[in-house]
């Protein structure tokens, strides 16, 4: 299954812009397993198993907040974005 | 002759702090300049700015005059927070009738040159008539003087700066001033202080250079009072510590500046491309916060009184200068199809020296190339340049020729909505009440496209900032795509970011603090016993106020609270948004309920509440009160 991660702002510095990831698996996995397997991420945006406060998570441009959070159901091709909290005008 | 702050003092008069106690009353037509003080219960129910604002206008100025008239007025004000110690004080307005919408419009600007106004003795100035020549304006510590501005008319915004700072002999002067644009009553000209900072919205520039006002500059020595020292330093301690513990405003803002949103809204989906026709714009991140940050730019730049530092200094191959900002390379890149970063700054830097809105610009450079497109545009009136999708030096030329309005220029200095009626596509026009959108798609942010059709000035993201709660998450999360709760969100932000368009404090205050952290500054700075109840009222006297200004103006109500039709009927073609229109009438009826309005204006009721029973007389001598 190929998975694209995105990543932006502060996150850049520590993890580039882009990962594509070639996982070994037939059926959907979670947001959760997927980012795992990038080294430290998770640590990183979660506390206590959940997402930290304004840290923002999408599939395909879908915030996890209103889908399952990171048990949300990854798909081949699906692109996921990482972002810090940021804000602007 | 009204009485100076220290013969008031003198006379035992316990004076509100934070004011500096007058404002300056400039009349450009007989050349005379007078010191006035307002009443403080006057000061009290507005408190400064954007409130004072809408105010003086519905107390001087009568809504149905023509904006250009010398019987506009442009009220420049800061709020008695100004210039003080709260954090992101750094801030001034001006208040006028739009030549762009026809309604009442502020437009809030950030830089050194409001706390200069007010450490120059004055909390406002009252600008009306017109000049038969050039002139500009010089305060400097409690004195001024009207000054012949021959020489720097048809300057830059740099020039004429650099020039009065030579004549006058002193580097600290600071200068707010038109460009090329402004004088050439460019509908969406705006005012530029500080080389590089812009009260940019609606045309401000337009209707000074209308009075033949080039500049104001200001210099000055003096200091607002605190009423409540203790009070006012345990209040600022509060909002710094919030703001710094902050992630947005401590973290990503100061980093990336507020273009670090490009790929944020373009990854949601939202981020307009080609006029609105979709929202997304697949190579955005070459002209996002992060690409600037890592290849143009110099240095950040904080406001006067600023500890998040979000504002850029840039250089590319062609030019530099301050930003761009998120809207600016959001107007002049997707807006356009275009991903040229040199491009999208070469224009940025021109529209700060010729005095444009960048927002409006590149907007409607982006209509302009819609029409084209669509076959609607002659031809000759081009004059060999093609505005295609993605031409980088088509929006470069085209930002000269609407400043001088030559040629195509002088139809795009009318604005997005005229530009598109003359060419006979109407439904082209993305704006609301006359004033084209800016840097989202509602059809993927529902409470936004509210917070754009009830803005009481046209087109605007920052009446309601609904992109915070929809997208960013702050204060909370909400779902973007649903429409139950959006009102009331709405209403909350109109109200409080009236409050703070007032006070005046930047906005980007909100991302970590709100009402309730404000209101000990502002009983502290001025001694008035300020409760949290009392500044959410304020709020909605402000909104209601100018809502009645505008109903006036010309008959403002449920038909202007709408949308572009593109956006209320034509599902976005692709992306996380796909599928989605802007179901506008649901939250609109649940929002005039929670206003107390009906079908957009003001109840008697309702504005009895807030104190404004000679308003509610006004309208229905008109027949404009709803029954």
């Amino acid at each position: 299954m190929r998975v694209v991660i995105e990543f932006f702002a502060t996150l850049r510095d520590k993890y580039g812009r882009r990962i594509d990831l070639n996982l070994n698996v037939n059926e959907p996995v979670s947001v959760r397993e997927v980012l795992s397997h990038v080294e430290g991420l998770l640590d990183e945006i979660t506390e206590n198993g959940r997402l930290k406060e304004m840290y923002k998570v999408l599939v395909n441009g879908l915030n996890i907040e209103f889908l399952k959070g990171l048990d949300t159901e990854v798909n081949d091709g699906d692109e996921i974005c990482v972002f810090p909290p940021a804000g602007g005008g | 002759m009204s009485k100076s702050i220290i013969e008031r003092f003198v006379e035992g008069e316990i004076l509100p702090g934070g004011y500096m106690g007058k404002f300056l009353r400039v009349n450009l037509t007989d050349g005379t300049l007078r010191d006035e003080t307002l009443p403080d219960e006057v000061l009290r129910n507005w408190i400064g700015g954007r409130g004072l604002g809408v105010y003086l206008m519905l107390k001087e100025v009568d809504p149905k005059v023509d904006p250009f008239s010398p019987d506009n007025k442009l009220f420049i004000l800061t709020g008695p927070l100004t210039g003080t110690a709260a954090p992101e004080s750094g801030r001034w307005c001006s208040v006028t009738k739009s030549p762009l919408t026809g309604t009442i419009h502020d437009s809030q600007s950030g830089g050194k040159w409001g706390p200069e106004l007010k450490f120059a003795g004055y909390d406002g100035i009252i600008i009306e008539g017109a000049s038969e020549k050039p002139v500009y304006l010089w305060i400097h510590d409690g004195k001024a003087e009207i000054r012949d501005a021959k020489h720097l008319w048809g300057k830059d915004t740099h020039a004429t700066t650099d020039m009065i700072i030579e004549e006058l002999g002193d580097k600290n002067i600071k200068v707010m001033c038109i460009g090329p644009a402004g004088e050439n009553l460019v509908r969406f000209a705006c005012l530029i202080n500080d080389k590089g900072r812009a009260a940019g919205r609606g045309g401000h520039g337009a209707v000074m250079g209308s009075k033949k006002l080039k500049a104001i500059a200001v210099r000055g020595t003096m200091k607002p009072a605190i009423a409540d020292e203790d009070r006012f330093r345990e209040a600022v301690k509060v909002n710094v510590d919030k703001l710094k513990k902050s992630p947005v405003t401590g973290e990503a803002l100061p980093k990336y500046g507020t273009a670090v949103l490009v790929n944020i809204i373009n990854k949601h989906g939202i981020l307009p491309t080609r006029n609105f026709q979709t929202g997304v714009h697949p190579t955005a991140d070459k002209y996002s916060g992060e690409t600037i940050a890592e290849k143009i730019l110099v240095r950040r730049v904080p406001c006067w009184g600023c500890i998040i530092a979000c504002g850029r200094y840039t250089k590319v191959a062609v030019g530099e200068g301050d930003g761009p900002e998120y809207e600016t390379v959001w107007a002049f890149g997707a807006q356009t199809g275009t991903d040229d970063l040199t491009a999208i700054c070469k224009a940025n830097y021109l529209c700060n020296e010729l005095g444009l809105d960048t927002i409006s610009m590149g907007h409607v450079i982006g209509t302009l190339m819609e029409l084209y497109e669509k076959g609607k545009v002659p031809i000759e009136k081009l004059r060999g340049l093609e505005p295609k999708w993605g031409n980088g030096e088509a929006i470069v030329e085209l930002t000269w020729r609407t400043a001088y309005r030559s040629g195509i220029g002088d139809d795009l200095a009318e604005g997005a909505k005229r530009l598109a009626e003359k060419y006979g596509a109407p439904e082209v026009a993305m704006v609301v009440r006359g004033q084209e959108l800016p840097a989202y798609d509602p059809r993927g942010a529902q409470g936004h496209g509210l917070g754009y059709a009830t803005s009481n000035r046209g087109g605007c993201h920052l009446r309601a900032y609904m992109i915070a709660p929809e997208v960013l998450g702050v204060p909370q999360l909400v779902d973007r795509f649903e429409v139950k709760g959006k009102a009331e969100l709405v209403k909350t932000f109109q109200d409080g970011f009236a409050v703070i368009d007032s006070l005046i404090l930047c906005k980007f205050n909100t991302f970590a603090t709100w009402v309730e952290d404000w209101v000990g500054m502002l009983a502290g700075a001025t001694g008035f016993d300020y409760s949290v109840n009392d500044l959410n009222t304020i709020g909605e006297r402000i909104w209601n106020a100018e809502r009645v200004f505008n109903i006036l103006a010309f008959g403002d109500g449920r038909q202007y609270d709408t949308l572009p039709r593109r956006l209320l009927v034509e599902p976005m073609p692709e992306g996380p948004a796909r599928g989605y229109t802007v179901k506008l009438s649901e939250m609109l009826n649940e929002y005039y309920k929670l206003r107390g309005w009906i079908d957009g204006r003001p109840t008697r009721a309702k504005l009895e509440e807030l104190g404004l029973k000679e308003l509610a007389d006004r309208l229905e001598r008109e027949g404009l009160l709803p029954s």
